[in-house]
């Protein structure tokens, strides 16, 4: 680059050499993709309190449970850690994209949409199934799925979006548990769902923290 | 200039972003910005954000090609290192 007034410079104001130039452009380029992080960490932490716990306490409300717990007591409380997670994803998707305008702005807005809506799809779909006969067993093989499923997909078109590797491993991930768990039958799913996609999106949520938090010392030098 | 490199050509990033991600300070991102509009690298707009004035930073096309250009020249110089 031709430009006199520009040599990238280090902090005390030397020249960098070609390999450090390239070395901090890198960093600053990363830094960028996982200055994501902190909200993506955010996200994640939170399906990972709603489905660990809330599946788990679900689980404990089915008929057989080592754990007797009511059952209306276990409905609230799905319910409650659901919406929570539906509003803290909402919240921390829409401030992935502050700070930016045009076309990366738009995707970042319509994909952080998506979220809430897939999720209210999801319910409402659900409630209509219930109302036209299908039986609570099945309702609880379907919601834990397909809210899986969604979340899946929804990584997967992340990565699609922003080129992370990272969504695509979780996306993929949560499609294969979301499925898998769906083939166990109710109430083993729940327990299935609990562990797996809760604590899979659990450690997703440390990995993806720790690697953003290392990516700030870096371009800081 | 390689943090406003990671947006599409039609996007542009606000100041108090693109100093969070230098973690620099406004003087010191200010004095490079300087540089790179005398260069016609970077293009400035001032807009607002309901009452707040905002200045949102992007590259030109001639600040884009002269980035790649650069990268290019560095990778060429340093054999091929991605």
């Amino acid at each position: 680059m031709n430009v006199q007034t520009t040599t990238p410079e280090d902090a005390e104001g030397d020249m960098l050499d070609p390999a450090a130039a390239l070395a901090l452009s890198q960093a600053q380029t990363k830094r960028v993709a996982l200055d994501e992080s902190g909200p993506i960490s955010l996200i994640l932490a939170s399906w990972a309190v709603a489905w660990g716990v809330g599946f788990l306490i679900v689980w404990a409300a089915a008929p057989g449970s080592p754990i007797p717990i009511p059952a209306l007591f276990a409905n609230v409380a799905f319910a409650v850690l659901t919406v929570a997670g539906i509003v803290i994803s909402t919240i921390a998707g829409m401030k992935m994209n502050a700070g930016v305008r045009g076309s990366a702005a738009f995707s970042g807005t319509v994909y952080g949409l998506s979220w809430p809506l897939s999720m209210i799809g999801v319910f409402v779909i659900g409630t209509a199934l219930l109302k036209a006969g299908l039986p609570p067993e099945a309702a609880w093989v379907y919601y834990p799925a397909m809210y899986g499923f969604v979340v899946g997909v929804l990584y997967i078109v992340g990565a699609a979006i922003w080129q992370e590797k990272s969504q695509l491993i979780i996306g993929i991930g949560m499609l294969v548990i979301a499925c898998g768990a769906s083939l166990l039958g109710y109430p083993m799913n729940l327990l299935a769902m609990s562990i797996l996609a809760g604590g899979g999106m659990g450690v997703a949520a440390v990995i993806i923290g720790v690697l953003g938090a290392r990516s700030k010392r870096a371009t800081r030098g | 200039m390689s943090t406003l490199a990671t947006l599409d050509a039609d996007s542009s990033m606000s100041f108090p972003r693109v100093q969070e991600l230098l973690d620099m300070t406004a003087g010191n991102l200010s004095t490079h910005l300087r540089k790179l509009e005398e260069a016609n690298y970077v293009s400035q707009e001032k807009a607002f954000k309901g009452r707040t004035p905002v200045t949102y930073l992007a590259l030109t096309k001639q600040g884009r090609r002269a980035f790649e250009d650069y990268m290019d020249q560095l990778r060429e110089l340093l054999g091929g290192a991605s």
